[in-house]
């Protein structure tokens, strides 16, 4: 494969890691976020800042990336507790803008400069090249995809489930909203935290556009095409779009386009998405199939 | 001390007293129907017992411990179990896993218990012996958002019942019920309280309330009007007057 097919697949999977953690919070419990962008920041610059001025290896940058972003998304999520539904969507929108503006203002984080240079990533005395690093996004992708599937059908799964379909019945029988409503955002902060300090070493070099309030919509885009709340659809939807506008090419121009029409389009004619409750698989069986709980 | 005590609850929208000062006493195993015309506060009591809305003063005590104020999620653990006068299922599960989510419980409080697998065998086991005996063994595969009015409210019967509840309120069970589920709930709410549970019940039939219960409590515009058993209540002038009326039928007014 060339290098280019083979960069499309590693950022495939970075896309798909970031969707799987969207659909955690938005598509498990129900809590909508259009800043995932932000956590995404938080994960890349940790992995950057810690490659390239603290002198971190490729494999403790980005184990250290996860739970700083685990942290950063817990202490958002507190948020969710304070503003509900169309509110919380405005909020995380603006906590998007602020992390960018703070990346791109405080001399810190670099600056518009970003931070540059980041070393190839390498586990022991092995160089991935970009064959390598593609077969690591993708399995780090389908394990993120297992890891989500386990939540789903935990007791955590349900209690998010049960959150998402009506709090107050939720608490009624004993859920406790509040505290899973912060343990969504912190999971999906690790998921994030995955996918930016995947990314930050797949770029090589961050800057605070990387992570502007497109590429939130972006991952919104592919989680509602792929299917809200299940784990095929996260990754189809990440697949989908990261593969159009390069199939298409003269449509690369007009990718964010693109992805705001596909949010529009399917939001409205196929609101289960591809691999959803009612959407193309579903129809295709011809409604054989048993529908799934807890999704 | 009785079981359930509510002390002197009041609960205020703005300016609008929805519960004045209301005080009862509820003996454990006892099932007391508390009834009252529309927007008499009935609703509002059970939220206050169950924590969903916070008293401006008095409080419900419930075996020795305050219920009132504080978190439903709280006192759910507890043991106060309630169903909802508009039926609140979760539309997108399962009826067996609507149950399912109830015997959570204790669960979602570790870690440890949090990602464990939900529906162990025992659970299932369980989840559908609570749906089989309030007469929904049929529709276990069923999407809850799928089932009739009437199937909603046992639901939520099994759906409360699956707390183990040492308090169970139900608001308006036989609302949207005919007749042949009537006598189904009823026989159900006797076999509970022989099984010893002790049960508040919001009802607008008037007559099945009075018939199944132990005591009555007669609240009218936020106030305590009367209480005693059910022959009492049935015949006091006050409450006639009130709310029962010259007739038989005003009791069944709406819904
Ligand atoms: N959340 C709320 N906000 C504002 N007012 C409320 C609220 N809940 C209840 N009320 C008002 O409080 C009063 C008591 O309402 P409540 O629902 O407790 O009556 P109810 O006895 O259950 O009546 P019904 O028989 O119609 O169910 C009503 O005037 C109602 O409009
Ligand atoms: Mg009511």
């Amino acid at each position: 494969m060339s290098q280019y097919v083979l960069s499309v697949i590693a950022s495939g999977g970075v896309w798909a890691i970031l969707t799987l953690s969207l659909n955690l919070i938005t598509g498990y419990a129900g809590q909508v976020s259009l800043g995932q962008a932000a956590f995404f920041a938080i994960g890349a610059y940790a992995a950057a800042m810690l490659s390239t001025r603290t002198g971190f290896g490729f494999v403790p940058a980005v184990l250290a990336a996860m739970p700083i972003t685990g942290v950063a998304a817990a202490a958002l999520g507190l948020l969710a507790l304070r503003v509900k539904d169309d509110f919380l969507v405005f909020a995380t929108i603006g906590v998007n803008f602020i992390v960018v503006a703070i990346l791109q203002y405080t001399d810190a984080f670099g600056g518009a400069q970003g931070i540059v240079a980041i070393p190839l990533p390498a586990i022991g005395p092995v160089t991935l090249q970009i064959g390598a690093y593609a077969g690591l996004v993708v399995a780090l992708a389908l394990l993120a995809g297992f890891a989500s599937r386990w939540v789903e059908r935990s007791w955590l799964g349900y209690g998010f489930a049960a959150v998402r379909q009506d709090e107050l019945a939720a608490r009624t029988i004993g859920v406790p909203a509040a505290q899973l409503k912060v343990v969504a955002f912190a999971l999906a902060g690790l998921l994030a935290g995955l996918a930016g300090a995947l990314y930050a070493y797949f770029l090589g070099n961050v800057f605070p556009q990387n992570f502007a309030f497109v590429i939130s919509i972006q991952v919104m885009a592919m989680l509602v095409l792929g299917g809200l709340g299940t784990v095929p659809g996260a990754i189809v939807g990440a697949a989908v779009l990261t593969a159009l506008p390069e199939i298409l090419r003269p449509l690369a121009d007009y990718r964010y386009t693109i992805f705001g029409l596909v949010l529009v389009i399917t939001v409205s004619f196929l609101p289960g998405g591809i691999m959803g409750h009612g959407g193309l698989g579903d129809r295709a069986l011809g409604r054989l199939r048993p529908r799934r709980a807890a999704t | 001390m009785s079981f359930l005590a509510a002390e002197q609850l009041s609960v205020s929208f703005g300016r609008l007293t929805a519960l004045d000062g209301v005080s009862f006493d509820v003996e454990r195993g006892q099932l007391v129907a508390v009834i009252g015309p529309n927007g008499a506060g009935k609703t509002t009591l059970f939220n206050a017992i169950a924590g969903a809305v916070r008293p401006a003063r008095g409080r419900a005590v419930l075996d020795g411990r305050v219920v009132s104020g504080r978190p439903p999620h709280r006192n759910a653990l507890a043991g106060v179990a309630r169903t909802f006068q508009v039926a609140r299922p979760f539309h997108e599960l399962t009826v067996r896993d609507n149950v399912l989510v109830g015997l959570g419980r204790a669960r979602y409080y570790r870690l440890g218990g949090l990602l464990r697998r939900a529906r162990s065998s025992a659970d299932i086991e369980r989840a559908e012996a609570l749906l089989g005996d309030v007469g929904l063994g049929e529709s276990m595969e069923r999407l809850a958002g799928e089932l009739p009015l009437g199937h909603l409210r046992l639901l939520e019967i099994a759906r409360a019942l699956a707390l183990s509840p040492r308090l169970l309120m139900l608001d308006e069970p036989a609302a949207g019920l005919r007749d042949t589920e009537e006598a189904a709930l009823e026989a159900l709410l006797r076999r509970l309280r022989e099984q010893g549970l002790t049960m508040l019940l919001v009802e607008h039939d008037v007559e099945f309330a009075l018939r199944v219960a132990d005591r009555a409590v007669v609240l009218t515009a936020g106030r305590k009007l009367a209480e005693g058993a059910p022959e009492e209540v049935r015949t006091n002038p006050e409450v006639i007057d009130a709310y029962l009326g010259t007739g038989t039928e005003a009791g069944d007014a709406t819904r």
